[in-house]
């Protein structure tokens, strides 16, 4: 499927969407992409705050959620809490056994510390592959990405094409939020949220490869801690361009 | 200028030979689309790739074309008119829309049919190529249901114009009507050179006092004068357009400026010489900076006019303006020489159903050619006089209602859901907006001197609801800003008065504003006379005071 929106229309876009709030970015959606639209949510922070404008835009809107297989309990217990609260149920994408049984063979069950392509390996089994299967018939997919959460996401606009995932857009309502706005949103929704959160972990992916973090770190310091800065992506989110950018106007 | 970075369509323009790039070569691939750089190129071409985007849509998926002539004036002999029709039954959507620039859309056409339609306009005399894109656009033209002499005077020089800025690239004959191959290094594009128009350009003719073609939202504008009855010159309006982008100062609206008035004579010299101005100083580093208005607006008149006067030989004469005015096309209107011609309003330009099989009958039956005006209506010419009960009967069996005042020359974009920039809606939803208006009107007894109202579903104003008394711009889902205060002869620009209003409190404010008219407005003073004499703020301020 080619892309339908130009450069130049996104662009556009974007500075349209400069002006306007999380909520209307989310309708917009809504009204353009009806159900070629999909939220993929961590049940994280940001993205229990996109979940909740979603649903108030269309309380049946495609919701998927990428189950590893090594997800901390506390994860799980979000999804559950969110599952009562909203009345539905969420898709559920989950690693292609036959990839997942050969990773675990050739790696071991913690392959991931011993280097970084191993680690890549793993995230791409457990989360690149199935958030493909996942967005694949999709017009559009939601985000709760946020330009303050790390160095690489610095020059994140409000909508992309995301060519990584055949030319669909990828939009990021929560884009120039703060972690106090997000929180503040939860808190007067009363939203459920992972309840690692509360224990210095702001970020959360798989459970051995998340760690809490200390007064001052960066917000995604706890992922992927023992490698670089800028390798700290899942692929999930990574555009080669926008971190080419960043590294060349850093350097 | 030069050192500042090309706009990456620049740099297709550039690699494309010819606007050719690898059209051919993605045309002959199994692939339903084509290529992002590809759809760039498209465009000149007179196609837009589109997807039907509606959640409700299941019948096509993946992309579609949109094609869109090139047809001077809005002019169509029955039989061409009858070509467009049957190919969009074949091909299309089954639906026509006609444009605000007097043009014939077909949607929906896949793109292995796309030469079929493309020659079946090519055998019906027309073409779609520079109907889009950085080249001179559709020129249009005051429409005529009257048959009148003086504007029968302006087809030949539309049509000449139109052929004079047609791109001299052999590409689209070779791409789409299977011509003869040029070598792309062989040819010269005398007038617009191998990177075309910084942005597309828009020209329109018109007679001084009618300005139904709204001439002053054009790049260049033409208002004809004659003497004993001949054409012998016309007065010149150069830099006009409407798009903008909110929360850009440096983007505008601007109405197109007078120059003053020239000889017949130095018509193509001096549509030259504009058209040489916007390719030669337009900015190409920035799209939404490139339309010639902007050039205009930082250069300034003098430096333009004597510009113009240095690329041709003339000398602008200061004259006169008379009024203008904007004459109904709707309904029956009687024509020189005993005929008849019907003004059909078609809400939005939606040519369909059982509306669409009753014109082709009627069309096909008693050969009647046609024009589509500016206001996206459909004008059926020379119908003789035993043939009108016939015509009202049936049209009126297919649907066609009398349009309100208020929805006589209301217009609105596509926007949602095909428009790749729709923010939000705008024909589907007009219905629903005229609804409060047309009861405020009603309330305060002005439904007969209903303003000129539009509405679009973003800033960039193809609608033109700028220069409309009375008009809502998208904002966000369901919001909109609201503009008021220009003329119903589209000779002033609307001004912005409240942002983001949801459509709930529009029946609200509509009786607020239209009660404040009917309340202070002159004795016969038109709405946006009225809120142009108030002003923005104190308009808003007496809403706001209403509001307490």
């Amino acid at each position: 499927m080619s892309a339908t929106f130009s450069t130049e229309d996104v662009q556009i876009l974007n500075e349209v969407m400069a002006g306007q709030r999380p909520e209307e970015i989310v309708a917009w959606a809504v009204a353009r992409f009806g159900g070629g639209l999909t939220l993929a949510s961590s049940f994280g922070a940001e993205d229990m705050v996109v979940l909740d404008l979603l649903l108030a835009a269309d309380p049946q809107a495609r919701v998927f959620l990428l189950d590893t297989g090594r997800l901390p309990q506390e994860t799980y217990d979000v999804i559950e809490a969110a599952r009562q609260r909203y009345g539905r149920d969420f898709e559920v994408f989950v690693p292609n056994t036959q990839a997942l049984e050969a990773l675990l063979r050739q790696q071991g069950p913690n392959g991931f510390y011993a280097s970084k392509e191993n680690r890549k390996g793993c995230c791409h089994v457990r989360k690149v592959e199935p958030l493909a299967r996942a967005l694949s018939g999709a017009q559009a997919w939601l985000t709760g990405l946020r330009r303050s959460q790390s160095f690489t996401r610095t020059l994140l606009p409000f909508i992309e094409v995301d060519e990584g995932h055949g030319g669909i857009l990828k939009l990021n309502p929560l884009a120039a939020w703060s972690e106090e706005q997000v929180w503040a949103y939860i808190r007067e929704r009363e939203l459920p949220y992972n309840a690692l959160h509360d224990k210095g972990y702001p970020s959360i992916g798989c459970a051995p490869c998340t760690r809490a973090i200390l007064p001052g770190e960066e917000i995604r310091a706890g992922r992927w801690w023992w490698e670089e800065a800028e390798h700290r992506e899942c692929g999930l989110h990574v555009k080669d361009q926008a971190l080419n950018r960043i590294q060349e106007t850093a350097s | 200028m030069s050192e500042t970075p090309e706009s990456p369509i620049e740099i297709i323009k550039r690699g494309s030979h010819h606007l050719r790039g690898t059209l051919a070569e993605e045309l002959a691939s199994p692939e339903p689309g084509f290529t992002p750089d590809s759809q760039q190129l498209l465009k000149p071409h007179g196609l837009y790739q589109q997807k039907s985007r509606d959640k409700t849509d299941t019948a096509v998926k993946g992309p579609v074309l949109m094609l869109r002539g090139r047809i001077p004036g809005g002019r169509l002999s029955a039989a061409q008119y009858l070509a467009y029709d049957a190919l969009a039954d074949s091909y299309g959507d089954g639906s026509l829309r006609l444009t605000t620039r007097q043009s014939i859309e077909l949607h929906g056409v896949l793109k292995g049919n796309v030469k079929e339609v493309l020659q079946g306009i090519q055998k019906a005399l027309l073409t779609t190529q520079g109907a889009c894109g950085d080249v001179v656009r559709n020129v249009t033209q005051a429409p005529n249901p009257w048959g009148r002499a003086d504007i029968a005077q302006l087809e030949p020089l539309a049509d000449r114009l139109s052929r004079h800025f047609l791109a001299t690239s052999n590409a689209y004959t070779e791409i789409w009507l299977d011509g003869e191959r040029v070598n792309p290094d062989e040819e010269r594009e005398p007038i617009y050179g191998q990177l075309y128009l910084p942005r597309k350009f828009k020209i329109c003719l018109t007679v001084t006092g009618e300005n139904l073609v709204d001439l002053y939202t054009n790049d260049l504008g033409l208002a004809a004068t004659f003497s004993a009855g001949i054409l012998d010159g016309f007065f010149v309006f150069v830099g006009g357009g409407m798009g903008m982008t909110h929360n850009d100062a440096t983007t505008f609206p601007r109405l197109a400026d007078p120059l003053g008035w020239i000889p017949v004579a130095g018509l193509i010299p001096l549509a030259e010489a504009v058209v040489g101005v916007h390719r030669d100083f337009g900015h190409r580093a920035e799209r939404r900076h490139a339309r010639l208005k902007y050039v205009v607006q930082e250069k300034g008149l003098d430096w333009l006019r004597s510009e113009l006067e240095s690329r041709t030989s003339l000398r602008f004469e200061a004259r006169e303006l008379p009024p203008w005015n904007t004459c109904s096309v709707l309904g029956w209107l009687p024509r020189e020489g005993g005929s008849w011609a019907y003004g059909l309003h078609t809400p939005s330009g939606r040519v369909a159903s059982a509306l669409k099989q009753t014109l082709r009958a009627l069309v096909a039956e008693h050969d009647l050619s046609v024009q589509v005006s500016p206001d996206q209506d459909l004008i059926l010419l020379d119908i003789p006089d035993q043939a009108r009960a016939d015509i009202e009967a049936r049209l009126a069996q297919a649907g066609a209602k009398d349009p309100d005042p208020l929805e006589r020359r209301a217009l609105a974009c596509v926007a949602l859901p095909l428009c790749g920039l729709a923010i939000t809606e705008a024909e589907r939803a007009l219905p629903d907006l005229l609804s409060p208006l047309r009861q405020a009107l009603v309330k305060h007894g002005r439904l007969d001197q209903a303003p000129v109202f539009r509405v679009t579903g973003c800033a960039n104003g193809c609608a033109r609801p700028y220069s409309a008394e009375l008009a809502l711009v998208g904002q966000a889902v369901g919001k909109y800003a609201l503009y008021a205060g220009g003329s119903s002869q589209g000779d002033r620009l609307a001004v912005e008065i409240r942002q983001r209003l949801s459509t709930t409190e529009l029946p609200e404010l509509f009786d607020r504003l239209i009660g404040l008219w009917a309340a202070q407005g002159l004795p016969s003073e038109p709405f946006g006379d009225f809120a142009n004499r108030l002003g923005a703020s104190a308009l808003a301020a007496s809403l706001q005071e209403a509001s307490l």
